[in-house]
Order: C-alpha cells, then structure tokens, then sequence
C-alpha cells in the first residue's frame, strides 16, 4: 500500500470510528437491553409537505382558539390540547388580530446544561467559550425545518426556573425570513420590548434574560415536547390568540377546523346583528 | 431514534450556530446561519424533520456503577452539594426543594437513598379518554393504551442500585409510579424512585418503605393520560437535567443530581465534610451528655 492509500485509509478508518463513537458501548454488547440502556424513544413522528401543512392550514384560517377548543371538544378531545393559560401573547393587536397565528409546529426541546458556567475569565476566552457552547451544545439546530407556515414549538429548560432567553429579537427575524410566523414557548424569552415592536407574535410564560451558553443544551429538533402542560407534535396545527395557544392533533386537524369554522361563522353573524343593532361599525371581529 | 454521536453533534453544531439575539456575536452567528442553510441537503433535512436527539448518553456496567456507589455510601445531601460546589457545579444538580420524600425514618435514615440513574419520560397525551363505554370494552381499551403507549420498558434496564428517575407529564393527575409497581421495581434491585412529578398509593409506599421523592399525589391510571417518550434518555426532574448513569443522592433536604464525569470528585470533598462535621456533632454530643445516634456514627 503506498503512502497516499495508507494516508486514505487511515482518514477513511477515523471517519467511521468517529461516527460509530456515541455506539461502541452498544455495539460491543450488542443485545437489546444494551441498546436500552443507551437510550430510547417511543413516540413516532410523521413527516408532511409543506403543500400538505398549506393544505391543512388552509382550513384554519381566521378561526379563534376558542373556536378551535370547540372543535376539540367536538372530535372527543376536551381539554386535551389547551395549554396553561399562562401561556400568553407578548403582544396583542385588538384592530386587526396580527397578533394571532394559525401554523404547523416544528419543535424543539432545550434542556437546562449539567455544565458549569464560565467563571471569571479574559473577555476573549468567554467569548471563545460563549461560541464553543453555541455552536457544540445549544446551536439552533431546528433552523433549517423553518418554512412557509411554520410555528416554532419550544419546550425551554424546565419551564422558566432557567433565566434564559434562547428567543430574541434578532434570532426571530433570522426565523421569520425563513417563514415562521410566530413562536410558543414553553418558558421564556428575551428582547421584549423590540419583539413588540418588530410584531413578532411570541406566546410564553416570562422573560428570560441570560444567554444560552452556561444554562442550556439542544436536547431534541422535532421529537415530541411538553408546552403548556400539554403534548406538542411535530406536524400539529397551532392555534393561537388572546385566549392563549391550543394544539390540535394533526390527523383531527380537517374535523377540527369543519366544527370550528360553523361555531365561528354562527359567532360571526350573531354579533353582526347585534352590531347592527347597538349601530355600530363592524370591524375585523365580525367581517 | 437513539443518541446523536459525537461527531454529528459537534458538526451540527458547527454548522448550526444560531443568530445570537442581543450580543456582539450576531454577526459571525448569521454568516454561520447562512452557510449552513446552504449546506443542508435534502437528506440531512429530512433526518432532521422526522425527529432528532442530540445529547449523547453513556452506558455503564453494574460493576462500575457499584464502585462509584461505594463512594457515596452514608453521604448526605448537604455533603455532596458542598462536594458538587467544590468542583465548579453550584446549583446545578441541586432539584426544586418541591420535591422531597413522601417518609422519612430519622432514626435510621432508610428513606435516603443513593443510587445511579435509570431515566423515564413520560408525556401528556393527546388520546382522548374512553368516554363511556362498556365495561369489558373499557377494560379492553385501557390494557391497549398501557401496552400500546404508556409501557414501563424500563424495567428491563433496573439492576442493583438503580434509582429510577421519572419526568412525568406535568399537569396530568396521574399515579405511573404506585404501590404494586414499585414493589416489582423494587424486586429487581431499584433501591427508590425520584418523580418530578406525582405517585399514588402514597399510604402503602410508605408502609412498604420504599424511598419515594415527589412533587404531589397523582391519583389516575395511565390509560388516557400519559404516554411514554423515552427511556435513559436526558430527562428534566426537579428544574434540573439527569442524564442516565447519574449519581441521585435523596434525603430529608431533597434531591441532588451528580453527574457521572464527576462523581469520584464530588464524593472525595463530601466524604470529608461528613467526616469533619460528625466528628463536630459528636463532640457537641458527648458535651451535651446526649447518646450517640445514627447521624453521628
């Protein structure tokens, strides 16, 4: 073998090994409670189009949580989607309802790090650690999933008991412009004043102040999450609005919305009538 | 899916450096951003959509795990926080004083409990409930939803010394952890069982003794309730992270998480600060006139 193949061979023989690394231990066992042991996940996910989530959001259109909730309701699923009411708009528009969104979740589960923090260090080592932590443990790993009517789903790092901000104002804009039209978080975020201010529509407990280096770590990109108190899947249609966010499974998703948009529509032309009556104007509520 | 390896882990991150809100990093976190947008190809994407995990777990032996635990032995949860302070990790592994033991025996301390990490997930379902139906259909429809979804395939995995830990579904009234099943657990090694959440039965877990930490009583079954997401998984018990292989120390102040790189260097200071503090109280003992007890033995 000469020197080049050697040299190749070696380069191939690292790759492999680098990419069996996280599965030696199983491997070396090689047994089903070995592969148990390192780790697991039940739950499946399914995959659509983004003509299909169109398809599907197509439906949704102009329908109000509370709508949706009787929906739910109608299709045997009480209380089963709506998360905490604690989870709130950070902003509201009560003229023309921009603060509301109506997308398909693409989600993702931060968890608070085991990690220490920095410690006191020359500024340029942060800054060397702070970008190490980004880019090794917590990097926005669901970016590329964001597309055209995509709502991003965070269960954030144990439900705010982590001061961290993993959404901010300029993070959201990068999502924006790949087509997230709003983001549910489980906990928290940071930046407030100028979410409000670039209307970004952001559904969470609280603020959350600090960086993510030194608190949290990307744990999963579209596996199932907790929000609210509830199941969040990939996939599923979320709703939100001043009444809070509710999810709606994705295979209910078209009985859901036919029921919502008659109790919708019967809403509608009720308080049409009695606008009419009070003689006043309509507006975006009842058009 | 299983644990994310090593190197994608890194490489994702390399390549998936966010946009950093509100600090001096946004612009190299962009051009990251851009770059990376650019490099993902249609197959890594789809891995990606269908779902992903990105912490890697460790396995280990029960040998080894009995070797770490031998450190531990008598160690309390005071003890190793001051270890876990000594080592750079202040408040990390430190759960919400929320959850605390549903007994305690002050005399011989047999709630206490330490042990390594099995770790369950459950999560809140988004299956309705039965509704009304006939009994033996209903009992058909929930022996379905326990084998179908809300499994204990943990069990497998409990061995001496395990301390199974569980985060469980958060608002759901539910009891995954009760008197019968903890006995079984129990059976094959499990030495107590942390829950950041709920339990039932609570009256004969503790007329069995058996270490439980909790939050609050969860009365309901599984079945229309919870499902299971994973196992020796990372879970988030108590505010804070356990990954599987973890050393969990539980007494009357609660629960504290070390993680397993390191454990020996935790045990080390907090076997001394036990030390030093017995022999403190046993000096202030014998001043006192007051007999010896366990916590000074």
């Amino acid at each position: 073998m000469d020197r080049k193949r050697f040299l190749r061979m070696c380069g191939l023989l690292a790759v492999v090994l680098s990419a069996l690394s996280g599965r030696i231990c199983v491997a070396a066992e090689n047994d089903e409670g070995a592969q148990l042991r390192a780790g697991k996940n039940f739950i499946e996910t399914k995959i659509y189009t983004e003509e299909e989530d169109q398809k599907a959001l197509a439906l949704f259109k102009g329908l109000r949580v509370s709508d949706v909730c009787d929906g739910m309701d109608a299709v045997g699923l009480q209380n089963i989607g709506l998360m905490d009411p604690e989870m709130r708009p950070l902003w509201k528009d009560t003229e023309h309802y921009s603060h509301r969104i109506v997308g398909i979740a693409v989600t993702a589960r931060w968890v608070p790090s085991q990690k220490p923090p920095a410690g006191h260090m020359p500024t340029d080592e942060f800054r060397k650690w702070a970008s190490h932590w980004y880019g090794t443990y917590a990097p926005e790993a669901f970016a590329p999933l964001i597309r055209k009517g995509t709502v991003l789903v965070t269960d954030n790092a144990a439900g705010g008991r982590v001061d961290v901000g993993p959404i901010g104002s300029n993070n959201s804009m990068s999502w924006k412009a790949r087509g997230c039209i709003g983001v549910v978080s489980n906990a928290t975020s940071r930046d407030t004043d100028e979410l409000i201010t670039e209307r970004f529509p952001v559904y969470f407990r609280k603020t959350g102040r600090g960086i993510r280096p030194g608190r949290i770590e990307m744990e999963s990109v579209n596996r199932p999450i907790v929000c609210g108190g509830v199941l969040v899947m990939p996939g599923d249609v979320i709703v939100a609005d001043g009444d809070g966010v509710i999810v709606v499974p994705r295979h209910v998703a078209e009985d859901v919305a036919a029921y919502a948009r008659k109790i919708l529509e019967g809403d509608k032309a009720g308080r049409r009538e009695l606008y009419k009556k009070l003689g006043l104007p309509e507006d975006a509520s009842v058009k | 899916m299983k644990s994310t390896n090593v190197s994608v882990l890194i490489s994702l991150g390399i390549a998936l450096l966010g946009p950093l809100s509100g600090c001096s990093y946004a612009a190299p976190a962009r051009a990251a951003t851009k770059a990376a947008a650019k490099g993902v190809t249609t197959e890594t994407l789809a891995d990606l959509r269908v779902g992903k995990n990105y912490i890697p777990t460790k396995v280990y032996t029960e040998e080894e795990d009995l070797k770490v635990l031998a450190l531990f032995k008598g160690l309390r949860v005071s003890d190793v926080c001051d270890g876990m302070d000594a080592v750079g990790l202040q408040n990390i592994g430190l759960m919400d004083p929320d959850i605390r033991p549903l007994w305690k025996d002050a005399e011989h301390y047999t709630h206490r409990i330490i042990g390594v990490a099995v770790t369950a997930r459950y999560v809140p379902t988004q299956k309705g409930p039965a509704g009304r139906m006939p009994i033996e259909e209903y009992d058909k429809w929930a022996k379905n939803f326990y084998s179908s979804y809300t499994s204990e395939p943990f069990v497998p995995l409990i061995r001496k010394g395990t301390v199974l830990v569980v985060e469980e579904a958060p608002n759901a009234d539910v009891g995954s952890i009760g008197s019968n099943n903890i006995m079984g657990w129990k059976s094959r090694g499990c030495i107590g069982v942390v829950s950041s959440a709920t339990a039932r039965d609570a009256d004969e877990i503790i007329t069995e003794k058996v270490p439980l930490y909790y939050r609050k009583p969860g009365r309901g079954i599984r079945p229309g309730r919870n499902e299971i997401e994973s196992v020796n998984r990372p879970i988030v018990c108590g505010g804070v992270l356990v990954m599987p292989g973890d050393v969990i120390v539980a007494d009357g102040d609660g629960v504290i998480v070390v993680p397993r790189g390191v454990a020996e260097e935790v045990a080390a200071y907090a076997q001394k600060i036990l030390d030093g503090d017995k022999a403190g109280r046993r000096n202030l003992y014998k001043k006192l006139g007051l007999p010896e007890d366990d916590s000074v033995k």
